[in-house]
Formats: structure tokens, sequence, C-alpha cells
């Protein structure tokens, strides 16, 4: 990554509201280049509105800074190339889909309305209710809408808040194909929501915040459990011989044992070959699943 | 963007239809409503009052008395419990000529009759009462003698009292509460255009368009004041449909003089004032008002106090002097006074202290309507 790919930076951020007497947000640092899709999870409260609302201008940091293109021109960048896709439809139902368009399109400034409605409407699937009003939509059809206005745009970064939610399954994968799509033309796209699957199909990054601070959740999945099925019973005496040579080594059945906390699951095995064990029947090294880790994280809060 | 804007608000205002009702419906019914109130004339009101006579005795006084209330156009000894009861007593005509005179007429009334009916029973008893005077003197003197008929005698008495012409009246003198219902009700209707201007900014900020539109190239004032211009045409759309039925149809419908179309021309410049000062203070309350409920309780409850103190509930002459100066703090003063002057007198000019007082007052509203949605804006925050 060039310096000349990153988008958006956040430096040591801090935010609190007048009517709070701690931070909401405190020592955010984030770098977000071209073409990524970072994912933010974490509970209601987390904190996630106030760093959205940060990165789009609605909020100014306490402390800390905000660079744009490694740029403090803030309010130029964001009218110029970030959208928002708000979870609410943001547009008017009683109007119909393309006078909705039109209507958002007008205030852009210097392109061809024409097209660029024409382009939105292909690319959300709309033009078989182009005519018809936004209220008489099905939910899947007015997701499409709330996100074919913001890519009137053709933003540099689409902020997108549960954008597929209570939605068909067609138009589901239609937003989520899409995104990914847009996301291979270079737009960088910041995706919160609840549905953690859907996250973990978009985004690279994923981060969650927990009591103002940003986790990065990839990090914590470098640390699954490495669990080894062996064909026969191990008995103590083996496990004290694989303690002495691994840490955090679990008995967790008769013939199976887990290795916690594993960062490096090859050298592990390449160790636990130097032994005479029983003969290994399986291993089984997966990440634990997002909504595990969801769970881990976020339970006490 | 401005036509795009003044399109958008356009469907969106004759696309919902309680907007409609408020705009339209509301002031036309109420003006039709006024007009058919107001429209009775004093005789047609005192046709609908009974009053009851009751003496101890029988003499001449008390037989003219009772033939110029009826007259008068009063239902007299017709009804078992009457609106007022006169109980005269046997001193009655010598009262008549008496220096200092005792009460010898008692009044009383339902407790049902309102009080301008009551008074107005009061002045045509005075008047009747002192027409039996004169009769009784013009008899006494020999210039009307009792064989004459009657109603010949009636008519040498009333013909030295209702057709003086001493007076020459500079205005109209029918139908003025008509004629000044009709202005006040109309700038009551043109003040609503509150709420569609708080309803939409208030769908806009819980649906998130507001938000979304911070990220477009378009400041928020701009894109406010875009708003302000396509509400105001909504609003003088509204107000000439208003002033075109208001001013040229139900006038024709009571038997009132009417205003031409053509004639209609010389309000358009003071409507358009009074237009601009309904929508930047529409807007001024809108860009505080949080929620739907707000919208209608606060936007719709300034207004009928507004139009409570500004006389177009009552009229302003009738109301005490702390009143009529509290009235000049509102708009809809200013904006009823002015349209009156063109209705009733066919004004062809500007007013300059009834447009000049709505011109400042657009513009602070509006300034302020501006600084406040930009602070309403900057207290957004993605949900």
């Amino acid at each position: 990554m060039t310096s000349k790919d990153v988008l958006i930076q956040l430096a040591d951020l801090r935010f609190r509201y007048q009517s709070n007497d701690f931070d909401t947000l405190h020592n955010i640092s984030l770098t977000i280049s071209a073409g990524e899709c970072i994912g933010l999870i974490g509970p209601n409260g987390a904190g996630k509105s106030t760093l959205i609302s940060l990165i789009t201008g609605l909020l100014q940091p306490t402390a800390g800074s905000l660079f744009y293109q490694q740029s403090e021109a803030q309010q130029a960048f964001i009218k110029q190339y970030l959208a928002l896709v708000p979870q609410e439809y943001a547009f008017y139902e009683k109007l119909t889909v393309m006078q909705n368009l039109h209507y958002f399109a007008s205030l852009l400034t210097k392109i061809d309305e024409k097209s660029i409605i024409e382009e939105a409407l292909t690319k959300c699937q709309l033009e078989a209710v182009a005519t018809k009003k936004a209220q008489h939509l099905s939910g899947g059809y007015k997701r499409r809408l709330n996100l074919a206005i913001a890519l009137l745009k053709h933003p540099k970064v689409l902020i997108l808040d549960e954008p597929t939610v209570g939605i068909d399954p067609i138009s589901r994968e239609l937003i989520l194909t899409l995104l990914t799509d847009l996301k291979q033309q270079g737009t960088t796209i910041i995706y919160t929501s609840h549905l953690l699957s859907e996250v973990e199909q978009i985004c690279e990054r994923i981060y969650g915040l927990k009591r103002g601070e940003l986790i990065n959740i990839n990090a914590i999945g470098d640390n699954a459990p490495l669990q080894i099925s062996f064909a026969e019973t191990i008995s103590n005496s083996t496990l004290s011989e694989i303690s002495a040579l691994i840490p955090n080594v679990v008995k967790t059945g008769d013939s199976q044992l887990t290795i916690e906390r594993c960062k490096e699951p090859l050298f592990i095995l390449a160790q636990l070959n130097q032994l005479s064990l029983p003969t290994i029947c399986e291993i089984n090294f997966s990440t634990l699943h997002l909504e595990n880790y969801y769970k881990e994280l976020f339970t006490e809060q | 963007m401005i036509k795009a804007s003044i399109t958008k608000e356009f469907r969106l205002i004759f696309s919902d239809l309680h907007s409609l009702a408020v705009l339209f419906l509301m002031p036309i019914s109420f003006m039709l409503i006024m007009t058919f109130a107001l429209s009775n004339k004093a005789q047609d009101i005192t046709q609908s009052v009974t009053i009851n006579i009751s003496s101890n005795s029988t003499n001449q006084a008390e037989a003219l008395l009772n033939v110029y209330l009826d007259n008068a156009g009063f239902k007299l000894n017709e009804a078992a419990k009457p609106d007022v009861s006169l109980s005269l007593s046997t001193q009655f005509e010598q009262a008549l000529f008496q220096d200092e005179p005792e009460k010898v007429v008692l009044f009383s009334k339902k407790n049902s009759l309102s009080p301008q009916i009551a008074s107005l029973v009061e002045q045509h008893l005075q008047i009747a009462l002192a027409k039996v005077k004169l009769h009784l003197y013009l008899r006494d003197t020999g210039q009307i003698s009792e064989s004459q008929p009657l109603s010949e005698q009636i008519a040498s008495v009333t013909s030295q009292t209702d057709q003086l012409k001493l007076v020459e009246f500079s205005h109209q003198v029918s139908y003025q509460a008509v004629q000044h219902s009709i202005p006040s009700w109309l700038v009551f209707g043109v003040f609503f255009i509150v709420l569609p201007i708080s309803i939409t900014l208030i769908s806009e900020t819980q649906n998130g368009t507001l938000i979304r539109v911070t990220t477009f190239p378009i400041s928020n004032k701009h894109y406010f004041a875009a708003k302000l211009l396509a509400f105001y045409l909504v609003s003088l759309a509204q107000g000439l449909v208003l002033l075109v039925i208001g001013f040229c149809f139900i006038p024709l419908l009571v038997d009132v003089p009417s205003v031409s179309i053509g004639h209609l021309i010389y309000a358009l410049p003071f409507l358009a004032i009074t237009c601009a000062s309904a929508v930047t203070f529409g807007a001024l309350i809108a860009s505080q008002i949080q929620t739907h409920e707000q919208a209608i309780v606060v936007g719709g409850g300034i207004n009928i106090l507004l139009a409570a103190i500004s006389g177009l509930m009552v009229p302003l002459d009738i109301m005490p002097k702390a009143m009529q100066s509290i009235a000049q703090l509102s708009p809809m003063h200013y904006a009823s006074s002015g349209l009156k002057n063109l209705f009733i007198s066919h004004s062809e000019l500007l007013t300059f202290n009834t447009s000049l007082p709505l011109i400042v007052f657009s513009v602070v509203c509006g300034v302020f309507a501006l600084w406040l949605f930009e602070l309403k804006v900057r207290k957004l925050k993605w949900k």
C-alpha cells in the first residue's frame, strides 16, 4: 500500500459529547485505503455511529486528526467523494424511483444527469420499477433505491449502515454482489451491520468497537484454537510430555487435545511430530466464527 | 437544482391529501362558513328574537311600543319562554314625558341569549321608546291625527327618524363583517404553510435524507434556501387560489360586492409579501420542531394564537387597547389589514404601514431560519 492509496486516515482520534464526562471514542487510529472494505461491528451504543459521524463530518473530533487523501480538507472530500447509505429509507416515499433519482442527481454539479441516473438504475436493477412511487416498492427495492441514490455520486468512499436489513434473499444477494463489484472497481466501503455473516463475506478487515476503543477482529482471529484428535486414548504421561513442549494444551476428550490461542499451527504440528504419539486422525484449525468472537468480545457490555 | 427542488416540493405537497386539505380546503371552508354565518342582515337577526311584553294596564304608549317593536322585526308575545321579557309599569306613559323619569320598563332576558343580541334588543327598545314618545308628541301637537290609519301615523313618525338624510357614508355599510372575515381567513390559511414545511423537514431529518444531503456538493444554506423558495411558490399558488375564491366568487354567493379578477392584479404584490412572511415564519418554526406531533401542536397552535391576537377571530376594533397593541406585533395583523384595504376599499396601492412591517418580519425570520437550520444540521448524528 502506498501513501497515495490511503483515502482516509484517523490518527489518535478522541471524541467526547458535551453532556458526558467520559470519552465516547478514544485513541482511534485507522488507515483506510482505496478499494478496501472495512467492517465495523459492535453492540448498540458502542460508538459506531459516533465514529461514522466523525468520518462523515457530522461531528468534529475532540482531539486527534482526520485526513482525507492526506489532506484535512474534510468537507471538500466528503461532498465530492463520499456517499452514505443510511439504515432508514433516506428518500422521498411519495416520489417515484425516477423522480427521487432526478432530485438527488440535481444536487450534484457538473454531471451528465441522464447517464448517471441510467447507470444507477441498471446497477441496482431498478428499471422495472422506475415509474413506481417509492412507497409502493417492496423492502428489497427500497434498499436498492437507497443504494442507487448513493451511487449517483460515483463515490470513492461508500458508507453503508445495515443495507440489507429486512429484505429478501434475491435483493440481498444483488446488493452484496454489487458491493463486491464496487470494491473491485476501487470503491472503498465502510460497512456496519449486525448481520455478521455479511460482514465476514465482503470485508477484508473487521473492527469491533468496545468501550470506545477500536479492536482489530482479524488479529483476534489469528489466535484460534488447534484441535487434534488421535486414534487412541491419550495417557497422562503423553499429555505431560506434550505440555512440556507446547504451552496452552488442554485435554478436551479421551483422545482429543486442544491447543488454545495457537498462533502458529504448522510450527506446533512440527513439534508434535518429534514426539512418539498415537496416530493423528484429525486436525481442526479453523478461525472462530465471527459470531463467537462477537459474543466473546461484547458479552460483558 | 432550484427547479428540481421546486418540482419536488410541488409533487410532495400535491400528492399529500393532508397538506392539500390544510392549505386549500381548510381556509376555503372557513371563508365559506364565516361568510354565511356573518351575512345575516339585522332584520334577519331580529326576526329570530322573541319578546313578550306584559303590563298591568292598557294605554296608547304600550300599544305603540308593541307596533314599533313589531316593525323592527321581533316576534312579539308568541313564545312561552321568550328570549326577552319586558314588563311595563302602570306609569309607563306618564314616565315618557318626565324630565327625570322613573324606571318603568323591566328588561329581563334568557341566560342563553348572547350579549351581542341582548345589546341589539336594548338598542331597538330605546329606539322604539323614542318613537313612541315622538308619536305621542306629534299627536298632542296635532301634527298627526288619531283619525289617520295607524300605519300612516307610523309612516309619518318613521319618516322623521329612520330616513334622516343628514349623513353621507363614504363606505359601503352593508356586509362589512363578510368583507373583514374573508381576508382574515385567507391570511390564516396562508400561514398554515408552516405544517407542510415542518412535516417535510421532520421526515428528511428522521429518515436520514438530511444527513445524506450533507454529503452532496451543496451547502446547507443553499439547500434550505432552495427549499424555502419552493415553498414560497407553493404558498403563492395557494394564496392566489384563495384570493380568487375569496375575493371574486364567495362574495357573489351572499350578494356582497366582489373584486373583479382583473382588479386582483393589484393585490398580487401584497400577496407576495404576505406569502414571504408566512413561509419564512413557517421555516423559523419548522427549523426547531423535532416531531410530527410538535408540528401539529406548535405549528398549528402558534397560528391559532396569532390569529386570535391579530383580530382575525374577533374584530380588532372591539378589543381593549392593550390587545390592539399586542396585535401590532403579529404579522397576521398586517397581512389581514393590507388585504382588507384591497378588498373593501379596492385600493390599488401597497400601503407602507402594512407592507413594511411584513417585509422586515420576512427578512428577520428568513435570516434566523437559515441560521437555526444550519445549527440543526450541525446537531445531526448518524443513527
